[in-house]
């Protein structure tokens, strides 16, 4: 793959890795405190001391995007974790074994993706309760099928080939050819999947924050900024804008890395 | 006792006929220093017999009976560890597709060291690199240490098949099965690999599976031969006998139609006259 003839890769990385620093900073500083309440700056619009204006509660929403960004960017970092391994172990076995675990594994897979995430994501936060890690576990299992049929198909297309039986022939033990002869060819598919999957990670999350049942205040998060900012959007544009325009960097910049590698992939 | 002891094998695969036979009781041994070849056309079972010499071929495909003993040890009785154990260190194959026979993501000399990663595991990086290195040199590739860093796609056919002999060779393995290995190269590839052979036997003493249906190279490079005829060994003997002398109607054909120069020859002579 050439990097300076991907206008995706070059575009995406450079927001990526931006939009990474200003997320790493918010985990230790922020400009202002993302709790602390100030009555008399409330609502105030974009300034040299506020860069996206106020909320209603007058904090500073830079430093409240900073630190929600940052809760986002965790949590679906985590639900990809998460979603990745299960869904590389199932399919890796299911993939190479076949037989019939594999095809009541699929169709759990199948049955699991038939129903929206969401409303799957519901279910499982309604039985344990709400919290950032219930919503990792709750996201993360609902990830797992979609890391599963990719890594399978891959798997088994890649079980038969002479390199394989060539790393059979040597000895070559069942796990280290599941994960250090076959893994490797899986990448070019893998990545793009996991780029993919971060971006639903991200929106899943602000979803249901939006919705009330993922991050609770004061914590800041994307969706719950936007579900707040609603209430303004005569008022004080600034807030939805400045938001919603972080939710939409965010998911940009990494579809667009995601777009990059794969086309680097299929020019190899 | 014999290195390899192949007595009464028998395989059918699920869903054929039942008496339809791959492998139609077949029985031969190998004594250490052996070059032996099996020859036939293609379908008559040579590559299955040597698939089960290697385990390769798995109970759930096929039917088995038999007995296949390496240096003593039971192949079908062997777990997959015990396989595990066997091959790569007692017992290496090489493939007819060098092409596709190693992993694109990985350098060569990595592929080269896998052997001695499960086996020898002992061994310092330095060491594995070195032991790799000249595995390499003896299979005949030039600069080695170039050849160590490429990946399989900068290379030609002829160096991946050089490469997959060193691969098998970096253990010193008992038995080395080389299944049509020089069938996709070239003339003048397959003389370099024929001498390789020869050399590993005389220096080494390695006994050497020669699995081909080029009766010329069988011939220069093998002290025996067994010709197989749809499943079954039609005949069996010392390389020069069963050339000078086939006693089997199918090898009579076999050697009729080796392109020869004599008899090329002759037929212009007669068609000149």
């Amino acid at each position: 793959m050439k990097i300076r003839n991907n206008a995706y890769f070059i575009t995406g990385g450079i927001l990526s890795a931006l939009l990474t620093v200003i997320i790493v900073v918010g985990l230790f500083w922020t400009p202002y405190s993302t709790t602390a309440m100030n009555a008399k700056e409330k609502m105030q619009p974009p300034s040299a001391m506020h860069i996206l204006g106020t909320d209603n509660f007058g904090r500073d929403l830079f430093s409240r995007v900073m630190e929600g960004a940052g809760t986002s960017f965790l949590i679906a970092v985590m639900v990809v974790v998460i979603g990745c391994a299960a869904g590389i172990l199932i399919g890796s076995l299911c993939g190479y074994f076949g037989g019939l675990a594999d095809i009541i594994l699929m169709h759990i897979c199948d049955t699991i993706t038939a129903f929206p995430a969401i409303l799957l994501a519901l279910v499982i936060i309604s039985i344990t309760g709400g919290g950032a890690m219930n919503i990792v576990l709750a996201l993360g299992i609902l990830f797992i099928p979609s890391f599963a049929r990719v890594v399978r198909t891959e798997y088994a297309a890649c079980r038969d080939l002479n390199y394989i039986k060539s790393a059979r022939l040597m000895g070559v033990s069942t796990p280290r050819i599941l994960y250090a002869h076959i893994l490797p060819n899986t990448l070019p598919v893998l990545i793009p999947a996991v780029t993919i999957g971060f971006n639903n990670a991200v929106l899943a999350e602000a979803s249901m924050s939006f919705l009330g049942i993922g991050i609770q205040p004061p914590q800041a998060s994307l969706g719950s900024m936007l579900k707040d900012s609603q209430n303004y959007l005569n008022s004080a544009p600034w807030y939805a804008l400045g938001t919603g325009l972080a939710v939409v960097l965010l998911i940009l910049a990494f579809s667009l890395l995601s777009e990059g590698v794969q086309q680097g992939s299929r020019r190899k | 006792m014999s290195l390899l002891e192949v007595k009464d094998l028998r395989v059918r695969f699920h869903g054929t006929a039942p008496d339809h036979y791959a492998v139609d009781g077949v029985s031969f041994s190998m004594e250490r220093g052996d070059i032996l070849g099996l020859v036939g056309e293609s379908g008559t079972g040579k590559t299955v017999t040597a698939m089960c010499i290697s385990g390769l071929l798995p109970r759930e495909k096929a039917y088995r009976s038999g007995s296949i003993l390496l240096d003593g040890t039971e192949i079908f009785d062997c777990t997959e560890e015990e396989l595990n154990r066997m091959l790569g260190r007692d017992m290496t194959v090489v493939f007819q597709e060098p092409m596709t026979s190693f992993n694109p993501v990985y350098r060569i000399g990595r592929q080269v060291e896998e052997c001695l990663y499960v086996h020898e595991k002992n061994l310092s990086r330095a060491q594995k690199k070195e032991r790799a290195l000249e595995a390499m040199r003896r299979a005949g590739l030039p600069d080695a240490e170039d050849v160590y860093r490429k990946y399989p796609h900068e290379l030609s056919g002829g160096m991946l098949q050089r490469a997959m002999i060193a691969a098998a060779i970096v253990t010193n393995p008992k038995l080395l099965i080389a299944d049509e290995i020089t069938t996709a190269l070239d003339v003048t590839i397959q003389a370099q690999i024929i001498d390789l052979l020869l050399d590993l036997n005389r220096e080494d003493g390695m006994t050497i599976l020669f699995i081909s249906h080029d009766l010329r190279v069988v011939r220069r490079l093998c002290s025996h031969v067994i010709v197989m005829q749809k499943g079954k060994i039609v005949e069996h003997g010392r390389t020069d006998d069963v050339f000078a002398h086939p006693a089997h109607s199918y090898t009579r054909h076999l050697i009729e139609a080796i392109p020869s120069r004599d008899r090329r020859l002759n037929e212009e002579a007669d068609n000149h006259e």
